[in-house]
């Protein structure tokens, strides 16, 4: 792969870890109407999905709803999907994700890690 | 991380660097305070393994963000043989992988290249690619060290609160110490990286709550919600902001029970607010939810939103939670003074009756638009007489674009609007006693700033007393 490829195709599973963090926070909120404990754990998830849109560019965001997640994500818990957020951020080296990744990287494994347990 | 070590390492650059990566985001994973010190320990040899590789990597610019970890790594160490903690002991199995992977990596590329040769523009990029993943590497390292510290010094105040004694060869103060220093390398490899969310206070571990930050967070979120709703609206800005408040409110009502449980808060006064706390909760996410169909996952925020929303949530969280459940009222008082929080929250609430309208207003802009699927689904949802062809037109709806937003969906979220003004006015006014009383138990009339600097003075001078004898 060009660099230029490569760079396309981590930007494409950027916005599938995007997808993932979208769908945590939706099933927290879900969540969080039996255990409202649970609503500050979507709302972070909710900002975090926001920061790593944030370091996309803009005039792309349209793609963001064309990003058609694996059938297996449905039944995920918040805790799975963000685990499963953090696998796809693997497929890449980070020099090819978008600048400033490393830091949700790190936010989505704290949290992940904070659910799981 | 990787397997056992043959004799001659086969792996490439690339591979090496790699498995570095995924190595330190595993022990990200795993924490706990029995890894504290073997990662502390652990964590220079990373660090002087990636200065070796950093100099061994031709760099045009000569860039010194490595060096300057280095340096600090260094005091660090000089710092653990003169206080002899976290002492000798097993290395930290994560780091040691990580560090024998970027000693081997910094080994192939000093053998390969030669000293004075010109770089092809192709090698040059594939350098810049090599320091990014190798300042990665030590960011999500050093990253994992804290995470490691939180739990340890947690355990150490705790017994320290407890007055039992520190065990032999464990230090809070020499914790405390190693996680600022580990915090610095970490923020200057995140500096390196070109972090767009710069360390903010949001998710800083803190032993006990900064008794300013509430009040501080609160007062950023409620103004920073003002300046986003002063420029032109969006779905996802007011999403944010109604799913904010709906945790306040929530924040509100756990604190007010945890205060009227241990004796520093009113129970009548928390009884009385409870009902309107609850139907302001639910106003505020029931315009959450329409606010969530119209827009997509392109929900972009203002950046300042995000950064006041997490520091709200962050410092809420860590008066109410234990990890993802509600902390005991016992711990919740432990940790801040629930009367002075209480009041604050109320002057948050008091503050958000104002917010209320100018969501309202912003509600009723008619430049405000929405994602063309939800605005459907909700107009013809809405059963409202049609007096057009279609609410939204085939293209925008197959496209799923921002579209002015139908009558009817208008009419539903002034709806929204409406009663979430009626219940924050009605939270204000029954609220007031929750702010105003005190339980006759505390002796001092005093409330407010001059308090918090009190309590917070007081922690620190037991802190000071503790310091030197903790052993």
């Amino acid at each position: 792969m060009t660099g230029t490829t490569a760079q396309a195709a981590a930007q494409d599973t950027w916005r599938e870890v995007i997808a993932l963090l979208v769908q945590a926070a939706d099933v927290g909120y879900r969540d969080a109407e039996v255990n409202p404990a649970l609503h500050s754990t979507a709302l972070a998830t909710r900002l975090m999905a926001a920061s790593a849109i944030d370091l996309l560019p803009p005039e792309l965001d349209h793609l963001l709803d064309d990003v058609v997640l694996e059938e297996r994500t449905q039944p995920m818990s918040m805790a799975e999907l963000l685990a499963a957020a953090e696998a796809a951020t693997r497929r890449h080296p980070i020099e090819e994700l978008p600048i400033g990744a490393s830091r949700v990287i790190v936010d989505i494994c704290d949290l992940a890690r904070e659910v799981g347990q | 991380m990787s397997g056992g070590e043959d004799a001659v390492d086969q792996r490439s650059v690339g591979e090496l660097l790699l498995d570095a990566d995924l190595t330190s985001r595993a022990a990200l994973w795993e924490t706990g305070p029995d890894l504290a010190k073997a990662r502390v320990r652990t964590l220079g040899e990373v660090i002087e393994a990636a200065a070796d590789l950093w100099t061994a990597i031709p760099d045009p610019f000569n860039d010194q963000s490595m060096n300057r970890i280095s340096i600090l790594a260094d005091g660090l160490h000089r710092t653990h043989q003169h206080t002899g903690w976290p002492g000798a002991g097993d290395a930290d199995p994560h780091l040691a992988s990580i560090a024998s992977s970027l000693a081997r990596t910094a080994e192939l590329v000093q053998g390969r290249r030669h000293p004075t040769a010109a770089l092809s523009r192709p090698a040059q990029l594939d350098a810049e690619a090599a320091r990014t993943r190798l300042m990665h590497v030590v960011y999500v390292s050093s990253h994992s060290v804290r995470v490691a510290l939180n739990p340890y010094i947690a355990d150490l105040q705790r017994r320290s609160d407890a007055r039992q004694n520190i065990p032999r060869g464990d230090s809070l103060v020499r914790a405390r110490d190693a996680r600022e220093r580990i915090g610095a390398i970490e923020r200057l490899a995140g500096v390196s990286l070109k972090d767009k969310w710069p360390s903010a206070l949001a998710h800083e571990h803190r032993d006990r709550p900064w008794p300013g930050r509430l009040e501080q967070a609160l007062a950023r979120w409620d103004l920073q919600a003002h300046r986003t709703l002063a420029g032109p609206p969006t779905v996802s800005n007011l999403e944010v902001i109604a799913q904010t408040q709906q945790v306040i409110v929530g924040a509100t009502a756990t604190i007010g029970a945890a205060g009227a449980q241990q004796g520093s808060l009113d129970t009548a006064a928390v009884e009385r607010v409870r009902p309107a706390l609850a139907a302001l909760g639910d106003s505020w996410s029931a315009l959450r939810g329409d606010l969530v169909e119209l827009r997509g996952r392109q929900a972009r925020l203002d950046r300042p939103l995000i950064q006041a929303g997490n520091e709200v949530q962050a410092a809420l969280r860590e008066i109410t939670h234990d990890r993802t459940g509600l902390a005991t009222p016992d711990v919740m008082s432990g940790r801040v003074d629930l009367q002075v929080a209480a009041q604050q929250l109320h002057q948050s609430l008091t503050a958000a009756v104002d917010l209320a309208h100018v969501t309202r207003d912003a509600l009723a802009d008619p430049e405000l638009t929405g994602g063309a699927r939800g605005a459907h689904q909700m107009a013809h949802a809405s059963n409202a007489a049609q007096t057009q062809a279609a609410w939204v037109d085939a293209g925008s709806l197959h496209q799923n674009r921002d579209v002015p937003l139908p009558n009817p969906v208008r009419d539903r979220l002034a709806e929204r609007a409406n009663r979430i003004v009626d219940t924050a006015i009605s939270t204000d006014s029954s609220g007031l006693s929750l702010a105003a009383r005190r339980t006759s138990h505390r002796s001092e009339p005093s409330l407010g700033r001059r308090e918090e600097e009190r309590a917070w003075s007081a922690q620190e001078a037991n802190v000071i007393a503790r310091r030197g004898c903790e052993r």
